[in-house]
């Protein structure tokens, strides 16, 4: 108790990582099997910033698919949000911009960071040089980062980013 | 060579026999070989062949419907009864290792329940405490069921969380002692995730929320404010009194905390204080340790003959007691002035679980004034309050001072002060309790060092005047004699005192003194004869001190040599030597 808590949240299309991002992260651990995400997960990582401890409570939300869609109060109070799409699928970018729009109207402009997940594949990579500038550019983004949840690459800059840029505030 | 007619004859008919016979059978013939064909297949199949396919041929049949099922069900059934009836023990053999654990389990857990309840009911029916339940349901028109349902409860408030609404981050958590607690940051976290869940898929208003879970015999209550929430985590069955409690401690933390609530930003260092309010949410309830029967009965004649006196002597009118709000603002007010006050720690403060008053512990200094006393003027009861007070040692500077005085009681004209870790002396006091207070200084708690400087001693004191005194003191003689004049008499009757002083002083100081006689002569007459005079006139004093009892002192007479001084005159002096300093 006594330190910095900041809730975190996972949002992306259903299958693009969320959940092996966070576990990579968390518990530096991979599985190759896909289990959706049914409601919400939790998990806390305490990490250091600048000499100060932080305690991350990231709730890693399910994915949305055209059935479902993202439910609002799992948002409420977060200070930032990760924005995952999967590099070798190109609809899954067009799925974290609503998201994005939905999340901004929601919390107001707290800072965000996208992840192109999967760069371990990169013989079916779809993303380019073009969707990374536009994304960032974007008010509030604290990062993009082209990460893998199996080999670990950039997964922790990134969750870092995020944590530092919800620490330092709106 | 041919047939005779007669032969023709005979041969006719059967021919036409065997042809009608051909026309009437030959559809049927060849399904009849079919038929033997058949017939002779299955006489050829072997028993092994159909034990092979029969297996496969039940599973088939099973997957594919009920009616292998239905088919066998009576045989089976019939099968299982002829089996009984014919020789139950096979059967018994197969299905005991199964039933038995079943139905052991199951009557132990019906004993244990009807013992259980049984021992209760004895117990609570034949004890004061069933005896006051008894009345209880009298007075307040329950069934005595469920009075003694209401006063068996027994559950235990193991955690509290405080979570922040909108984050779900955790604010405060409070534990029970000896409980074993999860990571508090994630059970709030989930707390709040599932309230969520079901805000979004049931619809229900904002201002509600999950306000209970329960898995088992653990209960989580929660309780929703506009920007907190609250949650306790209860084993067993809490009376509805816990929730109350939850609802004061949130209500206490929104009034206390507000401003800190509303800037919240992931900080949870200005809650840390929030704990203290939460901790009164631990209680619990414990099932009472059965005693012997007789301990009931003692008790009971106790309870009765105290009964009796108190009503014999004076029958103090009960007040009713005082609302809650009320009653709960005064053990407040009564806590902090507890706190305020010096040599009182409070330790712990908590309402009994049942309204009948509040249980406290703490550290008490002795000389921290009565925690009773500090009762008056806050209205609550002493009667509601049940204090548990351990002694231990307070450091304020004013305690220390007062332990200081009863400690070395300084005689008048001594002074004691203290700041600082440092205990100072000042004023006149005898060197022996000057000794006494530095060795109880030194085992004195809060004291670090002693002053001494501006205190003088007395004893050394006396003894510089003493010593003095003696050595001014000149016993006269007559010419040539050495007896003491009627003056010197006089003047050794006046010394007298003063070496009996000196005495003592030495023995104060713990220090052997050489008291030299020292005799003189002036120079009339010869040499000789003054060296005689001096001599006997020493001698002559030391027999006039015999009647006096010295202890530290020792009495050397001498004659003055020229080292003395006032060698030439008819006089007796006293020097005093100290024999252990060279």
């Amino acid at each position: 108790m006594g330190a910095l808590q900041k809730k975190l949240c996972m949002l992306g299309r259903y299958g693009v990582g969320k959940t092996s991002l966070v576990a990579r992260y968390v518990h530096s651990i991979f599985s190759p099997r896909y289990h959706t995400t049914v409601g919400v997960k939790i998990n806390k990582k305490q990490l250091e910033l600048d000499g100060r401890a932080v305690t991350l409570m990231l709730w890693d939300i399910h994915g949305e698919d055209d059935q479902q869609t993202i439910r609002p109060a799992y948002l409420r109070g977060a200070a930032g949000y990760a924005l995952v799409a999967d590099g070798t699928r190109r609809s899954t970018l067009a799925g974290i911009d609503s998201i994005h729009q939905r999340a901004q109207a929601q919390l107001g402009p707290v800072p965000f960071v996208v992840a192109f997940n999967k760069l371990d594949l990169q013989a079916d990579w779809e993303l380019t040089q073009e969707d990374a500038h536009s994304w960032r550019a974007r008010p509030g983004c604290a990062g993009l980062f082209m990460t893998s949840a199996k080999t670990g690459a950039r997964v922790e800059d990134m969750l870092r980013a995020l944590a530092r840029a919800a620490v330092e505030g709106r | 060579m041919s047939a005779g007619p007669g032969e023709r004859e005979r041969e006719e008919p059967a021919r036409d026999l065997e042809q009608l016979r051909a026309l009437l059978l030959t559809p049927d013939r060849a399904r009849i070989d079919a038929l033997r064909e058949r017939v002779e297949a299955l006489e050829h199949m072997s028993v092994d062949a159909l034990s092979d396919a029969l297996p496969e041929a039940v599973r088939r049949r099973v997957g594919r419907d009920d009616k292998l099922s239905d088919a066998l069900m009576t045989p089976v059934e019939s099968a299982l009864q002829t089996s009984v009836k014919r020789d139950p023990q096979p059967l018994i053999d197969a299905v005991s290792p199964v039933i038995g654990p079943a139905i052991r389990k199951a009557v132990s857990a019906a004993i244990r329940a009807m013992t259980r309840s049984l021992n209760q009911v004895l117990e609570d029916s034949l004890s004061p405490r069933g005896l006051a339940w008894r009345v209880e349901a009298w007075r307040t028109g329950r069934s005595f069921a469920e009075v003694a349902l209401l006063h068996s409860l027994i559950y235990r408030v193991e955690q509290v969380f405080l979570i922040h609404r909108e984050t779900g981050l955790l604010l405060a958590h409070a534990v029970a002692p000896e409980i074993h607690a999860q990571d508090a940051d994630m059970v709030s976290a989930m707390l709040t995730a599932i309230r969520d869940f079901v805000h979004d898929s049931f619809a229900v208003g904002e201002e509600e929320g999950v306000e209970a879970l329960q898995v088992g015999d653990l209960n989580v209550w929660v309780e929703h404010g506009p920007a907190l929430v609250i949650a306790g985590v209860i084993r067993g069955n809490a009376p509805s009194s816990v929730r109350e409690l939850l609802q004061d401690a949130l209500a206490q933390v929104t009034a206390d905390y507000r401003d800190a609530v509303r800037s919240f930003e992931g900080e949870t260092a200005p809650f840390e204080g929030c704990r203290a309010l939460l901790e009164p949410c631990l209680a619990s309830h414990h099932e009472s340790r059965r005693g012997r029967p007789y301990w009931a009965i003692g008790l009971l004649l106790i309870v009765v003959v105290a009964a009796v006196v108190y009503a014999l002597t004076r029958p103090p009118p009960l007040p009713p007691p005082p609302p809650r709000e009320t009653d709960l603002a005064a053990f407040r007010a009564y806590r902090a002035r507890l706190e305020a006050e010096p040599g009182l720690v409070v330790v712990e403060a908590q309402e009994d679980p049942e309204g009948d008053g509040y249980t406290l512990s703490g550290l008490r200094d002795p000389l921290a004034p009565a925690p009773e006393s500090l009762l008056e003027g806050t209205g609550l009861e002493p009667v509601r309050v049940h204090a548990r007070w351990r002694g231990y040692v307070a450091l304020h500077p004013a305690f220390v001072l007062t332990r200081a005085e009863r400690a070395l009681q300084p005689p008048a004209g001594v002074t004691i002060s203290y700041a600082d870790g440092r205990l100072a002396l000042a004023g006149e006091a005898p060197r022996a309790w000057i000794d006494d207070a530095r060795r109880i200084a030194a085992a004195l708690p809060g004291v670090d060092a002693l002053e001494l400087a501006a205190l003088v001693d007395t004893t050394q004191r006396g003894w510089d005047e003493t010593v003095s005194w003696i050595e001014r003191v000149a016993l006269e003689f007559k010419n040539d004699i050495a007896k003491l004049s009627p003056d010197g008499l006089a003047r050794l009757g006046e010394a007298k005192p003063r070496l009996v002083q000196l005495d003592q002083l030495a023995r104060a100081l713990g220090r052997a003194v050489v008291l030299e006689i020292v005799g003189n002569a002036d120079e009339t007459g010869t040499a000789e004869r003054n060296a005689i005079l001096r001599a006997e006139r020493a001698e002559h004093v030391l027999r006039q001190l015999d009647g006096l009892r010295f202890t530290a002192v020792m009495l050397s007479p001498r004659p003055a040599t020229d080292d003395d001084g006032a060698a030439n005159t008819r006089t007796v002096r006293f020097r005093v030597l100290l024999a252990d300093t060279p």
